[in-house]
């Protein structure tokens, strides 16, 4: 382990890629605080840009770009209760009360302290867990990694998006569809091209990722007529209080800090699970573990209300990376965009990315690290001025974020029929939205279209189209009773009495 | 008395479904492969299955529950967003003939108009500008093509 650690810190810290966590954590944090834009869009809106960089810096970039996004997600949570992320919801709870005392430099340094000790936490639990992971999974044939990739749909399907559970497998079924456009890659014939040269390669994941997020929520805030408010306006003006938290904070903070990293590091491993439902399960944890004194002030500003959802989201995040670096397979709507653009630099993550691009393995892992020390001692400080950004007006923001999402994607392939494709896909992600189906399955089921279809090919020849190794596989057998056991939950949920919940 | 609820988006999707699944059948089978356990319209016919079945799902559950008739449609500004849709479209189809520096100017004050700016000096001088300077980043710095026009005399193609 020792040695792929020293492989990342000689790869990350050589000038170019320390730069790239400094503009990465600048980035997503700015783009983070603009309500309606989360860590997909941030992400997304920067694939263009690192199409030319080595895969290290370009991951590097992202990783920076995905805990910067979270950090401002939480900034616009406390200041103005506006959520950037969901992830960052739990936040608001006790932030906003906090902040709405004048306290908000506290509930700020809160925060970007407790993001730090998860991600940091979590980071080394994820140096641990990864290369195990990684070995244990070289055993893995195709019909164990067909299971894990179902298993992955069906968990986001289940627990990403509940109470909306039958829309969500429709999208992951349209994106699975959407995989199937271009040429079919065993036989080579063309499906569903309709005789169109522009659509033989198939479907861009970038342009179908720009469309869904990024687009769509550029014009859902057109369509909502999303001002910046009176609050955004006070935030802007920069009267925060003091950033620094004393000696009885720290106490309080410590003992939530460690459990929570625990708690989100783990939710986040799981498939489909990831920082939203990792922060609000620290939050109701504290809350439940809290004396009775400290209980009372939970919702009003509490410290511990603040630490805990910040601590589990970031070690979510750092979590979720397990999944993706050894198995190849995301476990997340933000992960699966990182999938399509390690793919797109020419690596294949899975356990082979340990043994074949350890630099990048290693590299991601340590960036994530740097990152957190980046937050806290670059963006903490600027928060007053970031800030600024909650009043930048809507007719301005707006053209511009469409302008960089169909560029960014005009300037990989060089082909205007992508810039009307483009918009339509967004004008069918805005339909689909307006109807509650989760756009985060679609972009999962796209990603993980080919290589479900490459591992059944493989496994329906291996096995003469018989689905027998179901239970001749032990591994294909224990992954499809967790299948299974992920499907009854929603079911046994909704038809138990009292919980409020209902099927779908 | 209860509105009749319309189930707009499960309707819409099986119909999408349904014609995937028709186009499933449609894709070519070279022969020898009839007997194989997996053809190139293998996944295409089974994931229109599941799209349908979902979809049959969904629309008995807005029957039951009346979710689709619960958005309030007037609440939204449905004319701005339109023309912002419509002013992405012109970009792609003016792209290639007006070239980047012209389209893309274009493209950002018609924006900024639809969205409600109607500051001139922000309109005459922002879209240029950025226009401009994204423009010298893109083609001297990067080194990256950017149509530059076909209308114009002097493009140079």
């Amino acid at each position: 382990m020792w040695d792929g650690v020293a492989t990342g810190l000689a790869t990350v810290l050589v000038p170019m890629n320390l730069l790239m966590v400094v503009a990465g954590c600048v980035a997503g944090t700015l783009i983070g605080m603009l309500p309606g834009l989360g860590p997909i869009s941030a992400i997304a809106l920067m694939i263009p840009i690192t199409y030319g960089f080595d895969p290290s810096s370009g991951m590097i970039l992202m990783a920076g770009v995905y805990y910067g996004a979270i950090f401002g997600g939480s900034t616009s949570s406390i200041l103005i209760n506006a959520p950037g992320v969901a992830g960052t919801v739990a936040t608001s709870f006790d932030g906003y009360p906090l902040a709405r005392a004048g306290q908000a430099g506290k509930a700020l340094a809160v925060a970007a302290v407790a993001s730090f000790a998860g991600g940091t936490i979590a980071a080394m639990l994820l140096m641990v867990a990864a290369p195990a992971l990684a070995t244990v999974s070289l055993s893995f044939q195709s019909p164990d990694y067909l299971m894990l990739m179902i298993l992955g749909l069906m968990a986001v399907s289940t627990f990403a998006s509940r109470g909306k559970v039958v829309q969500a497998l429709i999208a992951t079924v349209i994106g699975l569809m959407l995989s199937t456009v271009g040429t079919d890659p065993s036989a080579g014939v063309q499906r569903f091209t309709f005789g169109s040269l522009d659509l033989v390669d198939g479907l861009s994941f970038l342009l179908l990722a720009m469309a869904t997020f990024a687009l769509s929520e550029a014009l859902m805030t057109v369509l909502k007529g999303d001002k910046a408010g009176a609050e955004a306006e006070a935030a802007s003006r920069g009267n925060f209080g003091s950033l620094k938290l004393d000696r009885e904070d720290a106490r309080q903070m410590t003992p939530v800090v460690g459990r929570s990293s625990v708690l989100g590091f783990l939710v986040g491993v799981l498939p489909g699970a990831g920082a939203t439902i990792a922060s609000f399960l620290a939050y109701g944890m504290e809350r439940a573990l809290a004396p009775l004194r400290e209980k009372n002030r939970f919702g009003k500003g509490s410290i511990r209300g603040i630490a805990a959802p910040e601590t589990a989201n970031n070690a979510a995040c750092t979590g979720s990376f397990v999944p993706l670096l050894t198995l190849g397979i995301p476990g997340s709507g933000t992960t699966a965009v990182m999938l399509g653009a390690l793919i797109s630099y020419g690596v294949q993550p899975g356990p082979q990315l340990f043994q074949t691009n350890p630099e990048v393995f290693w590299s991601v892992i340590i960036s994530m690290y740097l990152g957190n020390v980046v937050l806290l001692m670059l963006n903490l400080p600027l928060i007053p001025y970031i800030a600024k950004l909650l009043i930048l007006p809507r007719q301005l923001l707006v053209p511009f974020i469409l302008f960089f999402s169909l560029i960014g994607v005009y300037l990989v392939s060089f082909n205007t029929f992508d810039i009307l494709l483009m918009t339509a896909f967004a004008v069918a992600a805005i339909f689909l939205r307006f109807f509650d189906y989760p756009m985060a399955p679609l972009i999962l089921g796209f990603i993980l279209g080919d290589m479900i279809e490459d591992n059944l090919q493989r496994t329906m020849t291996l096995y003469d189209g018989s689905i027998s190794f179901l239970w001749q596989r032990p591994v294909s057998l224990g992954i499809s009773i967790l299948i299974l056991f992920v499907i009854l939950v929603p079911i046994v949920r909704a038809f138990r009495p009292g919980t409020g919940a209902r099927p779908g | 008395m209860k509105p009749r609820v319309v189930p707009v988006a499960p309707l819409v999707l099986f119909v999408v479904f349904a014609a995937y699944g028709y186009e499933a059948t449609q894709i070519v089978v070279f022969p020898g492969q009839e007997l194989e356990p997996f053809k190139p319209r293998t996944m295409p016919v089974a994931l229109a299955v599941a799209g349908l079945l979902f979809a049959a799902i969904r629309m008995l559950q807005v029957f039951r529950q009346g979710e689709d008739a619960r958005i309030d449609w007037r609440a939204y500004d449905w004319t701005r967003a339109a023309l912002m849709c419509m002013a992405m479209l012109g970009y792609g189809l003016l792209f290639v003939p007006l070239g980047f520096v012209a389209a893309t100017t274009l493209f950002l004050l018609t924006g900024f108009l639809v969205l409600g700016e109607r500051r001139r000096s922000v309109l005459l001088i922002l879209p240029l500008a950025f226009t401009l300077v994204f423009w010298a980043l893109m083609t001297q710095l990067l080194d990256l093509y950017l149509a530059p026009g076909l209308w114009w005399p002097a493009a140079g193609n």
